[in-house]
């Protein structure tokens, strides 16, 4: 799902695919205009690889490189495919992991990504998915994460994002205020703590009751609380409630690095932590890895 | 008007399907045995009708392989759509009848990016008219009122006519069936400050928030009209909002939203009400305290009301008042009642916010006394 840039789909179309819905792509040559990356998935197949022990070695990094540039927007933001679509916080944090994993941040401007992520800074302390929209904790995952891959977390200094997010959780965790908790929002809303560090403020017995309550009788866990078949266990909401479990520091289960939602054990043998002083975020400095 | 189209998968057959299938998946010895592609199923009359429209085309199948570890077992109809779909593609016809394919390809799909991309491009070559264009996509958001693909169509759309007279009424349409749906938002904010809609807006907000004044979509809304219109600059701006939020707030005390806003009026650079908020918050909190008992009553105020007469979000907003106005004592005691009695959920979090509070007032005492520029920067984030 690597896809292959040639005279119709261009320099912009570097990255992966999500799978073959667009025909086979056995040449450069053959791919169509159409035969584009999406940047989340080019962060998920990277993410994929690194947790199963790949190397890198068959990722054109440049074509990767070249793609990334193609979908950066003049105010910072990011589409998800070079032929166009909505740019928002969602493939900002794409772009960014998909650098972070190349250790390679010439397809983006930093400054611009910053400006953009700042501007989202909603009045009280959350981030949207764009400037001026509700806090979102879905957003505020995409963003934090973010500055802490660019390594400009600093630029949130302040409480205020801090108690956005713990007021988020009501038993299990919301993802605006005044809504419904929602086992993934154990992630979205753990998973900032844990970049911003603070993940030990989590009333962990709250959040576990919460998402055992979501625990399927075929097994997996669904948004909310109920039985089949008025509610189903789905991979997306089994996987947020695994990781944050593993946030909350689960008996048996492997620590987690939230900024990039793999394992520690993944992420200390990953191609991008094989250097002297490991990872590093944007500005050069180490990336440090949570408690 | 066009008939609201109906689902194009059944939900309630299908997950009667899934539900069959996953029982006989963990009743079978080898549970994850690849399913029969297409074993037995045939296409409907109307996929046979489009296959033969599209005769002179040699439709791509996508690729199958023992080798893919997650392939979809895609319905005959949806594949044999995409199968025809993926050849136009590569051919980049742009006709009526290309247009019209793309719309059976988002049936099938509606999350399939490509196919909208390659409907703009056939709505821009044919240089169709885009109006019946807008109708097509209510219905489809409608529907599937989620879903990106569909609203960035719209946006799309919309830009390309220059012409945003029917999004108010469509973005409250959408609104009405779900008042906190994050797309209508944004592009509602999207209509209203491309083409200057603002008339009206703060009318609609008011009718929201009486339906439901939890509705923090609506506040969010609220600030954003204020902040491009009138602006948050102004003293009497901000009296007007912080009055606004107070009414609401006195209505739900336990109510997040009008405290939220409050504090975010109270990071503004310029702002300088504090005592008008601390004046509210204190009157609220005297106001929620239970009268004062006969002798021989029990004293159940905290068991029965222990929301009511404690909010959290109101006690919050007191924690920040009094750390503004140098009232540290007050503020670490508040910090302490919620740690233990009104808030304990967030118990670590109150220790932390007293030792913060406390780490500010040090430094601040130490350093120099008047530091009330230190301690403010260490709570605010950068101005809205």
């Amino acid at each position: 799902n690597q896809v292959l840039t040639g005279p119709l789909n261009g320099d912009g179309a570097g990255g992966f695919v999500g799978g073959g819905f667009l025909g086979p792509m056995k040449s450069a040559e053959e791919a169509t205009r159409y035969h584009c990356a999406h940047v989340s998935m080019t962060y998920c197949a990277l993410l994929v690889l690194s947790i199963l022990g790949d190397d890198f070695s068959r990722v054109d990094r440049d074509a990767v490189m070249r793609g990334i540039r193609a979908i950066q927007q003049d105010d910072g933001s990011f589409q998800a495919v070079s032929l166009g679509t909505e740019s928002d916080m969602r493939f900002v944090f794409s772009a960014v992991a998909t650098c972070f994993m190349l250790q390679d941040w010439r397809g983006i401007d930093v400054d611009k990504t910053v400006a953009f992520i700042l501007r989202s800074r909603s009045f009280d302390g959350g981030f949207g998915i764009l400037p001026d929209q509700e806090a979102h904790a879905g957003a505020i995952y995409c963003a934090s994460a973010a500055l802490g891959m660019l390594g400009h977390l600093d630029k949130v200094m302040g409480d205020c994002l801090v108690d956005f997010l713990v007021a988020r959780q009501v038993g299990g965790f919301n993802g605006r205020i005044n809504k419904v908790p929602d086992t993934c929002y154990t992630f979205w809303v753990g998973g900032s703590m844990q970049v911003l560090g603070v993940h030990d403020q989590i009333d962990v017995e709250s959040a576990r009751n919460f998402i055992l309550t979501c625990q399927s009788a075929i097994g997996g866990f669904s948004k909310v609380p109920g039985k089949i078949p008025e509610v189903y266990p789905d991979v997306l909401h089994a996987h947020y409630s695994v990781l944050g479990l593993s946030l909350m520091r689960e008996p048996g289960f492997q620590p987690i690095v939230a900024a990039l939602g793999m394992t520690r054990r993944s992420f200390l043998a990953a191609p991008f932590a094989q250097q002297p002083g490991g990872a590093k975020v944007s500005t050069g400095a180490p990336f440090e890895l949570p408690e | 008007g066009r008939q609201r189209r109906r689902s194009p998968v059944d939900l309630r057959g299908h997950h009667q399907r899934a539900h069959s299938r996953c029982a006989r998946a963990l009743a079978s010895p080898r549970p994850y045995a690849t399913p029969p592609v297409r074993a037995g199923r045939m296409a409907s009359a109307e996929t046979a009708a489009l296959q033969r429209e599209w005769a002179d085309v040699t439709p791509i199948p996508q690729e199958v392989s023992d080798q893919f570890c997650a392939q979809i077992n895609y319905e005959p109809d949806f594949a044999a759509t995409m199968d025809i779909f993926r050849a136009v593609i590569k051919s980049g016809e742009k006709t009526q009848r290309a247009l019209e394919l793309t719309e059976k390809v988002i049936e099938g799909n509606a999350a399939n990016y490509t196919a909208w991309f390659y409907r703009r491009e056939c709505l821009f070559a044919l240089n169709s008219d885009l109006r019946p264009e807008l109708e097509l996509v209510t219905d489809f958001a409608l529907n599937s009122p989620k879903n990106y693909q569909i609203w960035h169509h719209r946006r799309a759309i919309v830009d390309k006519l220059g012409d945003g007279s029917e999004e108010l009424h469509f973005t409250t349409q959408i609104l009405n069936e779900d008042s906190k749906n994050y797309h209508a938002w944004s592009h509602r904010q999207f209509a209203l400050q491309r083409f200057n809609l603002w008339a009206g807006e703060l009318d609609f907000i008011q009718s929201l928030l009486e339906k439901d004044l939890r509705n923090n979509s609506a506040w969010n809304q609220r600030w954003f009209v204020v902040k491009h219109t009138d602006g948050f600059h102004s003293a009497d701006v901000r009296l007007r909002e912080l009055q606004y939020a107070f009414e609401w707030a006195k209505k739900a005390p336990n109510n997040e939203s009008p405290f939220n806003y409050i504090r975010g009026i109270m990071r503004h650079p310029e702002f300088d009400e504090i005592s008008t908020v601390r004046e509210f918050a204190e009157h609220l909190r005297d106001q929620l305290r239970p009268a004062p008992r006969e002798e021989d009553e029990e004293d159940n105020s905290e068991a029965e009301h222990p929301c009511s007469t404690n909010p959290p979000p109101l006690l919050a907003l007191l924690v920040e008042v009094y750390t503004s106005t140098h009232h540290i004592e007050e503020a670490l005691e508040l910090c302490d009642q919620l740690a233990k009695v009104h808030d304990t959920i967030r118990q670590k979090y109150w220790y932390w916010k007293a030792g913060r509070i406390h780490a500010m007032h040090h430094h601040a005492t130490v350093t120099d006394v008047d530091s009330a520029p230190a301690a403010a920067a260490a709570s605010a984030p950068p101005a809205p």
